[in-house]
Protein backbone atom coordinates (compact mmCIF):
# COMPACT_ATOMS: atom_id res chain seq x y z
CA UNK A 1 0.00 0.00 0.00
CA UNK A 2 1.31 3.51 -0.63
CA UNK A 3 -0.32 7.15 0.51
CA UNK A 4 1.22 10.56 -0.85
CA UNK A 5 0.61 13.19 1.71
CA UNK A 6 0.42 17.04 -0.14
CA UNK A 7 0.73 19.67 1.50
CA UNK A 8 1.69 23.30 0.32
CA UNK A 9 4.91 22.91 1.22
CA UNK A 10 5.23 19.54 -1.03
CA UNK A 11 4.52 16.20 -1.22
CA UNK A 12 6.05 12.84 0.07
CA UNK A 13 5.29 9.20 -0.97
CA UNK A 14 5.41 6.16 1.73
CA UNK A 15 5.52 2.80 0.86
CA UNK A 16 3.91 -0.15 3.45
CA UNK A 17 6.21 -3.31 2.85
CA UNK A 18 5.91 -6.28 5.22
CA UNK A 19 4.31 -3.79 7.77
CA UNK A 20 7.57 -1.35 7.46
CA UNK A 21 6.61 2.19 6.50
CA UNK A 22 9.67 3.61 4.25
CA UNK A 23 9.47 7.25 2.63
CA UNK A 24 10.05 7.20 -1.10
CA UNK A 25 10.38 10.15 -1.83
CA UNK A 26 9.69 13.85 -0.21
CA UNK A 27 9.80 17.02 -2.53
CA UNK A 28 8.44 20.57 -3.57
CA UNK A 29 6.67 18.86 -5.99
CA UNK A 30 4.32 15.88 -7.31
CA UNK A 31 6.19 13.35 -9.12
CA UNK A 32 4.24 11.57 -12.07
CA UNK A 33 3.39 8.25 -10.57
CA UNK A 34 2.28 4.72 -12.25
CA UNK A 35 1.27 3.62 -9.45
CA UNK A 36 -2.03 3.09 -7.30
CA UNK A 37 -1.85 5.83 -4.29
CA UNK A 38 -4.02 6.99 -1.54
CA UNK A 39 -3.81 10.70 -1.04
CA UNK A 40 -3.95 12.60 1.63
CA UNK A 41 -4.07 16.54 2.46
CA UNK A 42 -4.37 18.65 5.11
CA UNK A 43 -6.44 21.22 6.83
CA UNK A 44 -4.19 24.30 8.08
CA UNK A 45 -4.53 24.52 11.80
CA UNK A 46 -6.38 27.70 11.29
CA UNK A 47 -9.31 25.47 10.20
CA UNK A 48 -9.87 23.05 12.33
CA UNK A 49 -10.65 22.67 16.05
CA UNK A 50 -9.51 20.24 19.00
CA UNK A 51 -11.33 19.50 21.81
CA UNK A 52 -11.10 16.73 24.34
CA UNK A 53 -14.65 15.42 25.95
CA UNK A 54 -14.64 12.62 27.26
CA UNK A 55 -18.12 9.87 27.10
CA UNK A 56 -19.35 6.84 29.53
CA UNK A 57 -20.79 4.72 26.28
CA UNK A 58 -18.12 2.25 24.58
CA UNK A 59 -19.74 1.47 21.09
CA UNK A 60 -18.08 3.40 18.60
CA UNK A 61 -20.92 3.83 16.48
CA UNK A 62 -22.79 4.91 19.84
CA UNK A 63 -19.86 7.81 20.45
CA UNK A 64 -19.99 9.31 16.74
CA UNK A 65 -24.07 9.44 17.49
CA UNK A 66 -24.14 10.95 20.60
CA UNK A 67 -21.06 13.31 19.93
CA UNK A 68 -22.80 16.46 18.05
CA UNK A 69 -24.63 16.79 20.98
CA UNK A 70 -22.36 16.47 23.54
CA UNK A 71 -20.10 18.90 21.81
CA UNK A 72 -22.25 21.43 20.69
CA UNK A 73 -21.41 23.99 23.26
CA UNK A 74 -17.42 23.08 22.59
CA UNK A 75 -17.47 23.68 18.81
CA UNK A 76 -17.36 27.54 17.49
CA UNK A 77 -18.95 26.71 14.19
CA UNK A 78 -22.71 26.30 13.41
CA UNK A 79 -23.73 22.67 13.94
CA UNK A 80 -25.20 22.03 10.23
CA UNK A 81 -21.93 23.32 8.88
CA UNK A 82 -19.85 21.18 11.37
CA UNK A 83 -17.81 19.01 9.99
CA UNK A 84 -16.35 16.09 13.28
CA UNK A 85 -14.06 13.40 13.29
CA UNK A 86 -13.19 12.19 16.47
CA UNK A 87 -10.29 10.14 17.44
CA UNK A 88 -11.32 7.25 20.37
CA UNK A 89 -8.34 7.06 23.28
CA UNK A 90 -8.00 4.37 25.58
CA UNK A 91 -10.41 5.01 28.67
CA UNK A 92 -12.88 6.58 26.78
CA UNK A 93 -11.38 9.63 26.26
CA UNK A 94 -12.04 11.84 23.00
CA UNK A 95 -10.27 13.90 20.79
CA UNK A 96 -12.06 15.53 18.52
CA UNK A 97 -11.22 17.38 15.26
CA UNK A 98 -13.92 19.89 13.86
CA UNK A 99 -14.12 22.28 10.82
CA UNK A 100 -16.57 23.87 8.80
CA UNK A 101 -17.88 22.62 5.86
CA UNK A 102 -17.18 25.98 3.82
CA UNK A 103 -13.47 25.44 4.94
CA UNK A 104 -13.53 21.82 3.74
CA UNK A 105 -14.85 22.79 0.16
CA UNK A 106 -12.79 25.61 -0.25
CA UNK A 107 -9.80 23.00 0.59
CA UNK A 108 -11.31 20.67 -2.21
CA UNK A 109 -11.54 23.31 -4.08
CA UNK A 110 -8.04 24.97 -4.34
CA UNK A 111 -6.88 21.08 -4.50
CA UNK A 112 -9.26 20.63 -7.73
CA UNK A 113 -7.22 23.50 -9.73
CA UNK A 114 -4.02 21.93 -8.79
CA UNK A 115 -5.79 18.50 -10.39
CA UNK A 116 -5.82 16.79 -7.11
CA UNK A 117 -8.85 14.76 -5.96
CA UNK A 118 -7.57 14.01 -2.35
CA UNK A 119 -9.03 10.10 -1.33
CA UNK A 120 -8.52 11.47 2.41
CA UNK A 121 -8.31 15.25 3.96
CA UNK A 122 -6.86 15.36 7.34
CA UNK A 123 -5.14 18.36 9.17
CA UNK A 124 -1.51 19.45 9.70
CA UNK A 125 -1.51 18.83 13.97
CA UNK A 126 -2.35 15.10 13.20
CA UNK A 127 0.03 15.06 10.13
CA UNK A 128 2.94 16.81 12.60
CA UNK A 129 1.63 14.14 14.92
CA UNK A 130 2.44 10.79 12.74
CA UNK A 131 5.63 12.20 12.07
CA UNK A 132 6.65 13.27 15.63
CA UNK A 133 5.99 9.36 16.41
CA UNK A 134 7.68 8.02 12.87
CA UNK A 135 11.10 10.00 12.86
CA UNK A 136 11.26 10.28 16.92
CA UNK A 137 10.26 6.75 17.64
CA UNK A 138 11.78 6.59 21.02
CA UNK A 139 10.34 9.76 22.50
CA UNK A 140 6.79 9.24 24.03
CA UNK A 141 5.89 13.09 24.04
CA UNK A 142 7.05 15.13 21.99
CA UNK A 143 6.79 19.38 21.13
CA UNK A 144 6.48 19.85 17.33
CA UNK A 145 7.10 23.45 15.74
CA UNK A 146 6.52 23.87 12.36
CA UNK A 147 6.82 27.14 10.69
CA UNK A 148 4.01 28.14 11.73
CA UNK A 149 2.43 26.11 13.97
CA UNK A 150 2.11 23.91 17.79
CA UNK A 151 1.85 20.82 17.91
CA UNK A 152 1.60 18.54 21.04
CA UNK A 153 1.49 14.91 21.37
CA UNK A 154 1.32 13.08 24.57
CA UNK A 155 1.03 9.43 23.87
CA UNK A 156 -1.38 8.87 21.00
CA UNK A 157 -3.29 11.94 22.03
CA UNK A 158 -2.67 15.35 20.02
CA UNK A 159 -2.82 16.98 22.98
CA UNK A 160 -2.68 20.64 21.71
CA UNK A 161 -2.78 22.24 19.02
CA UNK A 162 -2.42 26.03 17.52
CA UNK A 163 -1.36 28.30 15.00
CA UNK A 164 1.29 30.77 16.29
CA UNK A 165 -0.50 34.28 17.09
CA UNK A 166 2.99 35.11 19.41
CA UNK A 167 5.47 31.62 19.15
CA UNK A 168 7.45 32.71 22.24
CA UNK A 169 4.39 33.13 24.56
CA UNK A 170 2.84 29.50 23.02
CA UNK A 171 6.56 28.19 23.46
CA UNK A 172 6.50 29.41 27.53
CA UNK A 173 3.22 28.17 28.07
CA UNK A 174 4.55 24.41 26.62
CA UNK A 175 7.71 24.39 28.48
CA UNK A 176 5.95 25.83 31.87
CA UNK A 177 3.54 23.19 31.82
CA UNK A 178 5.22 20.15 30.38
CA UNK A 179 9.23 20.91 31.26
CA UNK A 180 10.29 17.38 30.18
CA UNK A 181 8.45 17.24 27.30
CA UNK A 182 10.83 17.57 24.12
CA UNK A 183 10.19 21.05 21.82
CA UNK A 184 11.60 19.68 18.16
CA UNK A 185 11.25 21.93 14.65
CA UNK A 186 9.79 20.08 12.07
CA UNK A 187 11.97 19.37 9.00
CA UNK A 188 11.47 19.53 5.84
CA UNK A 189 8.47 17.96 4.00
CA UNK A 190 7.34 16.78 7.93
CA UNK A 191 3.46 17.71 7.04
CA UNK A 192 3.35 16.11 3.41
CA UNK A 193 5.37 12.68 5.68
CA UNK A 194 2.54 13.42 8.08
CA UNK A 195 -0.16 13.17 5.49
CA UNK A 196 1.08 9.94 4.33
CA UNK A 197 1.75 8.58 7.33
CA UNK A 198 -2.03 9.48 8.62
CA UNK A 199 -2.95 7.48 5.06
CA UNK A 200 -2.46 4.63 6.73
CA UNK A 201 -3.94 5.18 10.22
CA UNK A 202 -6.84 6.98 8.81
CA UNK A 203 -8.03 8.58 12.19
CA UNK A 204 -8.97 11.77 10.76
CA UNK A 205 -11.09 11.92 7.49
CA UNK A 206 -13.14 14.97 7.18
CA UNK A 207 -14.45 13.91 3.40
CA UNK A 208 -17.56 12.43 5.14
CA UNK A 209 -21.48 12.39 3.47
CA UNK A 210 -21.50 14.52 1.03
CA UNK A 211 -17.61 15.11 0.59
CA UNK A 212 -17.14 11.56 0.12
CA UNK A 213 -14.92 11.56 -3.25
CA UNK A 214 -16.42 10.43 -6.02
CA UNK A 215 -14.51 7.62 -6.96
CA UNK A 216 -14.99 6.04 -3.50
CA UNK A 217 -18.56 6.59 -3.98
CA UNK A 218 -18.00 5.18 -7.64
CA UNK A 219 -16.38 1.87 -6.21
CA UNK A 220 -18.93 1.49 -3.26
CA UNK A 221 -21.82 1.44 -6.16
CA UNK A 222 -19.27 -1.21 -7.73
CA UNK A 223 -19.55 -2.96 -5.63
CA UNK A 224 -23.15 -3.23 -4.97
CA UNK A 225 -23.37 -3.93 -8.43
CA UNK A 226 -21.27 -6.63 -8.32
CA UNK A 227 -22.99 -7.77 -5.03
CA UNK A 228 -26.55 -7.68 -6.68
CA UNK A 229 -24.65 -9.46 -9.99
CA UNK A 230 -23.06 -12.03 -7.28
CA UNK A 231 -26.47 -12.64 -6.08
CA UNK A 232 -28.35 -13.07 -9.04
CA UNK A 233 -25.92 -15.36 -10.76
CA UNK A 234 -26.13 -17.86 -7.48
CA UNK A 235 -29.70 -17.80 -7.77
CA UNK A 236 -29.79 -18.37 -11.47
CA UNK A 237 -27.04 -20.97 -10.83
CA UNK A 238 -28.89 -22.44 -7.73
CA UNK A 239 -32.18 -22.60 -9.89
CA UNK A 240 -30.06 -24.09 -12.84
CA UNK A 241 -28.28 -27.02 -11.18
CA UNK A 242 -31.34 -27.64 -9.01
CA UNK A 243 -33.83 -27.93 -11.64
CA UNK A 244 -31.40 -30.02 -13.98
CA UNK A 245 -31.00 -32.56 -11.33
CA UNK A 246 -34.30 -32.77 -10.07
CA UNK A 247 -34.93 -32.99 -14.07
CA UNK A 248 -32.50 -36.11 -14.27
CA UNK A 249 -34.33 -37.48 -11.19
CA UNK A 250 -38.12 -37.04 -12.62
CA UNK A 251 -36.53 -38.74 -15.46
CA UNK A 252 -34.94 -41.80 -14.16
CA UNK A 253 -38.27 -42.09 -11.53
CA UNK A 254 -40.50 -42.09 -15.09
CA UNK A 255 -37.70 -44.81 -16.54
CA UNK A 256 -37.98 -46.69 -12.99
CA UNK A 257 -41.98 -46.93 -13.28
CA UNK A 258 -41.99 -47.89 -16.75
CA UNK A 259 -39.73 -50.73 -15.60
CA UNK A 260 -41.85 -51.66 -12.25
CA UNK A 261 -44.95 -51.82 -14.93
CA UNK A 262 -46.83 -48.71 -14.31
CA UNK A 263 -48.90 -47.29 -16.65
CA UNK A 264 -47.30 -45.39 -19.57
CA UNK A 265 -48.51 -41.55 -19.97
CA UNK A 266 -49.21 -38.74 -18.59
CA UNK A 267 -46.76 -36.77 -15.71
CA UNK A 268 -45.37 -38.96 -13.03
CA UNK A 269 -47.86 -37.89 -10.71
CA UNK A 270 -50.78 -39.25 -13.13
CA UNK A 271 -49.27 -42.41 -13.49
CA UNK A 272 -48.62 -42.86 -9.74
CA UNK A 273 -52.34 -42.57 -8.96
CA UNK A 274 -52.94 -44.59 -12.42
CA UNK A 275 -50.91 -47.39 -10.69
CA UNK A 276 -52.22 -46.94 -7.25
CA UNK A 277 -55.86 -47.47 -8.94
CA UNK A 278 -54.50 -50.16 -10.25
CA UNK A 279 -52.96 -51.91 -7.22
CA UNK A 280 -56.25 -53.75 -5.69
CA UNK A 281 -55.34 -56.79 -3.35
CA UNK A 282 -57.96 -59.18 -3.26
CA UNK A 283 -58.41 -60.75 0.10
CA UNK A 284 -55.60 -63.59 0.52
CA UNK A 285 -56.64 -67.55 0.86
CA UNK A 286 -53.71 -68.06 2.88
CA UNK A 287 -53.84 -67.39 6.69
CA UNK A 288 -51.85 -64.68 7.34
CA UNK A 289 -51.94 -65.64 11.42
CA UNK A 290 -49.55 -67.68 13.10
CA UNK A 291 -50.34 -71.36 12.81
CA UNK A 292 -51.10 -74.09 16.20
CA UNK A 293 -47.88 -75.61 15.08
CA UNK A 294 -45.89 -72.42 15.37
CA UNK A 295 -47.03 -71.14 18.36
CA UNK A 296 -46.45 -74.08 20.26
CA UNK A 297 -43.18 -74.38 19.02
CA UNK A 298 -42.66 -70.96 20.34
CA UNK A 299 -43.62 -71.55 23.38
CA UNK A 300 -41.44 -75.04 23.64
CA UNK A 301 -38.79 -72.43 22.49
CA UNK A 302 -39.00 -70.56 25.53
CA UNK A 303 -36.05 -70.18 28.01
CA UNK A 304 -38.91 -69.17 30.53
CA UNK A 305 -39.92 -73.00 31.43
CA UNK A 306 -43.37 -72.63 32.28
CA UNK A 307 -45.93 -75.52 32.77
CA UNK A 308 -48.90 -74.70 30.28
CA UNK A 309 -52.87 -76.19 32.01
CA UNK A 310 -54.74 -74.06 29.20
CA UNK A 311 -54.24 -72.58 26.00
CA UNK A 312 -56.65 -71.22 23.65
CA UNK A 313 -55.66 -69.42 20.57
CA UNK A 314 -58.86 -68.28 18.01
CA UNK A 315 -58.84 -66.52 14.88
CA UNK A 316 -59.25 -64.07 13.05
CA UNK A 317 -58.80 -62.27 16.22
CA UNK A 318 -55.20 -64.48 16.76
CA UNK A 319 -55.99 -64.11 20.64
CA UNK A 320 -54.13 -65.91 22.53
CA UNK A 321 -55.47 -67.42 26.44
CA UNK A 322 -52.94 -69.07 28.80
CA UNK A 323 -53.62 -70.51 31.82
CA UNK A 324 -50.06 -71.68 33.19
CA UNK A 325 -47.58 -72.76 36.07
CA UNK A 326 -44.36 -71.66 36.97
CA UNK A 327 -41.19 -72.83 39.11
CA UNK A 328 -40.47 -69.32 40.44
CA UNK A 329 -42.37 -65.86 40.49
CA UNK A 330 -38.97 -65.09 38.67
CA UNK A 331 -40.00 -67.26 35.53
CA UNK A 332 -43.05 -66.09 35.43
CA UNK A 333 -41.64 -62.86 35.53
CA UNK A 334 -39.45 -63.49 32.97
CA UNK A 335 -42.04 -64.75 30.98
CA UNK A 336 -43.98 -61.61 31.53
CA UNK A 337 -41.40 -58.93 30.41
CA UNK A 338 -40.61 -60.92 27.42
CA UNK A 339 -44.37 -60.45 26.40
CA UNK A 340 -44.05 -56.85 27.31
CA UNK A 341 -40.46 -56.52 25.03
CA UNK A 342 -42.99 -57.85 21.77
CA UNK A 343 -40.96 -60.60 20.62
CA UNK A 344 -41.30 -61.95 16.93
CA UNK A 345 -44.65 -63.46 17.71
CA UNK A 346 -46.52 -61.37 19.95
CA UNK A 347 -48.08 -57.90 19.24
CA UNK A 348 -47.36 -55.92 21.51
CA UNK A 349 -49.07 -52.77 20.06
CA UNK A 350 -52.45 -54.67 21.56
CA UNK A 351 -53.70 -55.39 24.81
CA UNK A 352 -51.40 -57.67 27.05
CA UNK A 353 -53.24 -59.30 29.75
CA UNK A 354 -51.98 -60.48 33.01
CA UNK A 355 -53.28 -62.31 36.75
CA UNK A 356 -51.81 -64.21 39.34
CA UNK A 357 -53.37 -66.24 41.72
CA UNK A 358 -50.90 -68.25 43.74
CA UNK A 359 -48.63 -70.56 41.49
CA UNK A 360 -50.77 -69.72 38.61
CA UNK A 361 -50.65 -67.23 36.05
CA UNK A 362 -53.09 -65.95 33.34
CA UNK A 363 -52.43 -63.97 30.47
CA UNK A 364 -53.66 -62.80 26.91
CA UNK A 365 -51.84 -61.62 24.64
CA UNK A 366 -52.68 -60.91 20.17
CA UNK A 367 -50.11 -63.17 17.75
CA UNK A 368 -48.94 -60.78 14.27
CA UNK B 1 -23.26 -1.08 4.31
CA UNK B 2 -24.47 1.91 2.35
CA UNK B 3 -27.92 0.58 1.49
CA UNK B 4 -29.00 -2.24 3.56
CA UNK B 5 -32.21 -2.68 1.42
CA UNK B 6 -30.29 -2.98 -1.98
CA UNK B 7 -28.32 -6.41 0.05
CA UNK B 8 -31.49 -7.92 1.36
CA UNK B 9 -33.50 -7.32 -2.31
CA UNK B 10 -30.55 -8.64 -3.93
CA UNK B 11 -30.82 -11.79 -1.97
CA UNK B 12 -34.63 -12.71 -2.92
CA UNK B 13 -33.98 -14.16 -5.51
CA UNK B 14 -31.41 -16.11 -4.29
CA UNK B 15 -33.99 -17.09 -1.28
CA UNK B 16 -36.52 -17.73 -4.18
CA UNK B 17 -34.57 -19.99 -6.01
CA UNK B 18 -33.40 -22.05 -3.10
CA UNK B 19 -36.92 -22.54 -2.09
CA UNK B 20 -38.38 -23.68 -5.44
CA UNK B 21 -35.27 -26.10 -5.42
CA UNK B 22 -35.87 -27.08 -1.59
CA UNK B 23 -40.25 -27.72 -2.59
CA UNK B 24 -39.23 -29.32 -5.83
CA UNK B 25 -36.93 -31.92 -4.06
CA UNK B 26 -39.40 -32.48 -1.14
CA UNK B 27 -41.94 -33.09 -3.69
CA UNK B 28 -39.57 -35.30 -6.08
CA UNK B 29 -38.83 -37.41 -2.40
CA UNK B 30 -42.46 -37.72 -1.76
CA UNK B 31 -43.26 -39.35 -5.08
CA UNK B 32 -39.78 -41.40 -4.63
CA UNK B 33 -41.32 -42.67 -1.61
CA UNK B 34 -44.81 -43.00 -3.19
CA UNK B 35 -43.16 -45.41 -6.20
CA UNK B 36 -41.08 -47.66 -3.44
CA UNK B 37 -44.48 -48.23 -1.59
CA UNK B 38 -46.60 -48.98 -4.67
CA UNK B 39 -43.63 -51.50 -6.12
CA UNK B 40 -43.41 -53.40 -2.22
CA UNK B 41 -47.26 -53.36 -2.42
CA UNK B 42 -47.38 -54.65 -6.20
CA UNK B 43 -44.99 -57.11 -5.20
CA UNK B 44 -46.40 -58.15 -2.13
CA UNK B 45 -49.94 -58.67 -4.32
CA UNK B 46 -47.99 -60.54 -6.93
CA UNK B 47 -46.17 -62.67 -3.94
CA UNK B 48 -49.64 -63.36 -2.36
CA UNK B 49 -51.53 -64.06 -6.24
CA UNK B 50 -48.73 -66.76 -6.47
CA UNK B 51 -49.72 -68.15 -3.06
CA UNK B 52 -53.18 -68.20 -3.73
CA UNK B 53 -52.50 -70.10 -7.27
CA UNK B 54 -50.80 -72.47 -4.63
CA UNK B 55 -53.85 -72.95 -2.48
CA UNK B 56 -56.05 -72.91 -5.02
CA UNK B 57 -54.67 -75.73 -7.03
CA UNK B 58 -54.29 -77.58 -3.68
CA UNK B 59 -57.94 -77.25 -3.35
CA UNK B 60 -59.00 -78.14 -7.07
CA UNK B 61 -56.88 -81.51 -5.80
CA UNK B 62 -58.06 -82.08 -2.06
CA UNK B 63 -59.22 -85.18 -1.53
CA UNK B 64 -63.10 -85.01 -0.55
CA UNK B 65 -62.34 -88.07 1.92
CA UNK B 66 -59.20 -86.61 3.58
CA UNK B 67 -60.84 -85.79 7.65
CA UNK B 68 -62.51 -89.34 7.52
CA UNK B 69 -59.76 -91.38 6.09
CA UNK B 70 -57.24 -89.68 7.82
CA UNK B 71 -58.23 -87.59 11.14
CA UNK B 72 -60.83 -89.69 11.95
CA UNK B 73 -59.07 -92.60 12.14
CA UNK B 74 -56.40 -91.66 14.43
CA UNK B 75 -55.70 -93.91 17.80
CA UNK B 76 -54.81 -91.85 20.57
CA UNK B 77 -53.00 -92.81 24.15
CA UNK B 78 -52.27 -95.99 22.15
CA UNK B 79 -49.39 -96.69 24.99
CA UNK B 80 -51.57 -96.07 27.98
CA UNK B 81 -54.02 -98.28 26.21
CA UNK B 82 -51.59 -101.27 26.40
CA UNK B 83 -50.04 -101.01 29.92
CA UNK B 84 -54.22 -100.89 31.16
CA UNK B 85 -54.96 -103.79 28.87
CA UNK B 86 -52.09 -105.56 30.77
CA UNK B 87 -53.44 -103.86 34.29
CA UNK B 88 -56.76 -105.17 33.62
CA UNK B 89 -55.37 -108.42 33.04
CA UNK B 90 -54.78 -108.89 36.71
CA UNK B 91 -57.26 -106.37 37.93
CA UNK B 92 -60.45 -107.21 36.22
CA UNK B 93 -62.27 -105.98 39.17
CA UNK B 94 -61.09 -102.37 38.60
CA UNK B 95 -64.32 -100.86 37.08
CA UNK B 96 -62.15 -97.68 36.35
CA UNK B 97 -59.47 -99.29 34.77
CA UNK B 98 -61.97 -101.23 32.85
CA UNK B 99 -64.08 -97.83 31.85
CA UNK B 100 -60.78 -95.80 31.11
CA UNK B 101 -59.73 -98.76 28.56
CA UNK B 102 -63.33 -98.77 26.91
CA UNK B 103 -62.97 -95.28 26.57
CA UNK B 104 -59.51 -95.38 24.64
CA UNK B 105 -60.63 -98.54 22.41
CA UNK B 106 -64.61 -98.22 21.81
CA UNK B 107 -64.16 -95.10 19.15
CA UNK B 108 -65.22 -92.76 21.84
CA UNK B 109 -61.82 -90.95 22.09
CA UNK B 110 -61.39 -90.46 18.17
CA UNK B 111 -61.69 -87.13 15.86
CA UNK B 112 -65.43 -86.82 14.92
CA UNK B 113 -65.95 -83.30 13.01
CA UNK B 114 -69.69 -81.67 12.56
CA UNK B 115 -70.02 -79.74 9.92
CA UNK B 116 -71.31 -76.46 11.29
CA UNK B 117 -71.50 -74.22 8.44
CA UNK B 118 -70.83 -74.59 5.06
CA UNK B 119 -70.55 -71.90 2.13
CA UNK B 120 -70.44 -72.04 -1.68
CA UNK B 121 -67.74 -69.48 -3.28
CA UNK B 122 -67.43 -69.09 -6.68
CA UNK B 123 -64.33 -71.80 -7.28
CA UNK B 124 -64.62 -73.38 -4.04
CA UNK B 125 -66.60 -74.22 -0.86
CA UNK B 126 -65.70 -73.61 3.06
CA UNK B 127 -66.87 -75.56 5.12
CA UNK B 128 -66.97 -74.65 8.68
CA UNK B 129 -66.07 -77.85 11.04
CA UNK B 130 -66.02 -78.53 14.90
CA UNK B 131 -64.89 -81.31 16.99
CA UNK B 132 -68.38 -83.34 18.15
CA UNK B 133 -66.35 -83.84 21.36
CA UNK B 134 -63.12 -83.21 22.92
CA UNK B 135 -60.46 -85.99 22.56
CA UNK B 136 -57.46 -86.93 24.43
CA UNK B 137 -53.93 -87.51 23.51
CA UNK B 138 -50.60 -87.04 24.26
CA UNK B 139 -48.23 -85.08 22.81
CA UNK B 140 -47.20 -87.28 20.08
CA UNK B 141 -50.71 -87.63 19.22
CA UNK B 142 -51.15 -83.71 19.04
CA UNK B 143 -48.24 -83.54 16.96
CA UNK B 144 -49.78 -86.12 14.35
CA UNK B 145 -53.20 -84.13 14.20
CA UNK B 146 -51.70 -81.22 13.80
CA UNK B 147 -48.99 -82.53 10.82
CA UNK B 148 -52.41 -83.67 9.18
CA UNK B 149 -54.55 -80.83 9.43
CA UNK B 150 -52.07 -77.91 9.18
CA UNK B 151 -49.66 -79.56 6.20
CA UNK B 152 -46.19 -78.76 8.57
CA UNK B 153 -43.35 -81.47 8.64
CA UNK B 154 -42.65 -82.17 12.58
CA UNK B 155 -40.05 -85.26 12.90
CA UNK B 156 -40.83 -88.02 12.06
CA UNK B 157 -44.28 -86.90 11.11
CA UNK B 158 -44.90 -85.65 7.52
CA UNK B 159 -48.26 -84.78 5.74
CA UNK B 160 -50.55 -86.60 3.60
CA UNK B 161 -51.04 -85.90 -0.14
CA UNK B 162 -54.80 -84.81 -0.92
CA UNK B 163 -55.10 -82.42 1.95
CA UNK B 164 -57.91 -79.63 1.19
CA UNK B 165 -56.85 -76.23 2.55
CA UNK B 166 -57.51 -77.05 6.76
CA UNK B 167 -57.64 -73.86 9.03
CA UNK B 168 -57.58 -74.45 12.58
CA UNK B 169 -59.82 -71.66 13.78
CA UNK B 170 -60.17 -72.08 17.38
CA UNK B 171 -58.07 -74.01 19.20
CA UNK B 172 -58.41 -75.35 23.04
CA UNK B 173 -55.96 -77.37 25.01
CA UNK B 174 -56.37 -78.54 28.88
CA UNK B 175 -53.51 -80.54 30.37
CA UNK B 176 -54.75 -83.17 32.67
CA UNK B 177 -53.51 -85.94 34.77
CA UNK B 178 -54.90 -89.46 33.35
CA UNK B 179 -55.81 -92.52 35.36
CA UNK B 180 -52.39 -94.06 34.99
CA UNK B 181 -50.91 -91.00 36.14
CA UNK B 182 -49.64 -89.36 32.64
CA UNK B 183 -49.95 -86.47 31.70
CA UNK B 184 -52.71 -85.91 28.58
CA UNK B 185 -53.91 -82.51 26.50
CA UNK B 186 -58.47 -82.20 26.36
CA UNK B 187 -57.74 -80.69 22.79
CA UNK B 188 -61.27 -79.20 21.40
CA UNK B 189 -60.89 -77.81 17.80
CA UNK B 190 -62.65 -75.98 15.14
CA UNK B 191 -61.42 -76.03 11.53
CA UNK B 192 -62.34 -74.06 8.63
CA UNK B 193 -62.15 -76.57 5.58
CA UNK B 194 -61.64 -75.16 1.94
CA UNK B 195 -62.45 -78.12 -1.38
CA UNK B 196 -63.76 -78.34 -4.38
Amino acid sequence: MNCLGISKEGAALLCKRENRIELEWSGPNVKPLDMKVHVVTGLDTSFVVRRETALKLKKEKEIVAALPFQVENLIPFPQQETILQPCLLPQGEIVLFATQKAFLRHHLLEMASQGIDPDQVACVPIALHRWGKWRFPSHTNLCILSSDCCTLSLGEKVAFAQNFQDRERILALIKSKYPEVPIVEAEEFAIPIGLALEGFFRTVQFRQGEFTPLKHKNRIRQWQWSYVAAALFLAATIFGVGSYQIGQKKFALQSKLSQYGAPEGGSLQERLDAWEKGLISQPSLAQTTPLVTELLHWFSTLQAEIDIIHLHYALPTAKVDLDFKAPSPAVARAFHELLLQGPAFVDATKEITWNTTQDRYKTSFYLK
Amino acid sequence: MKNPLIFLLALLPFAAAAFYVQSASETLSDLQTKVATLHQKAARIEEQKKIDACLFSQIQKADPSYTDTYLATLQFLEDEARRIQALSSHQKENSALQHRLDFLRSGENRLVFVENKRERKKEFQEVEERLQHPVEMNEEDLKKVLVLIEGVTLNPYSPKEGRPQLMVTDFDLTKRRALSDEEVYVIDLKLLKREK
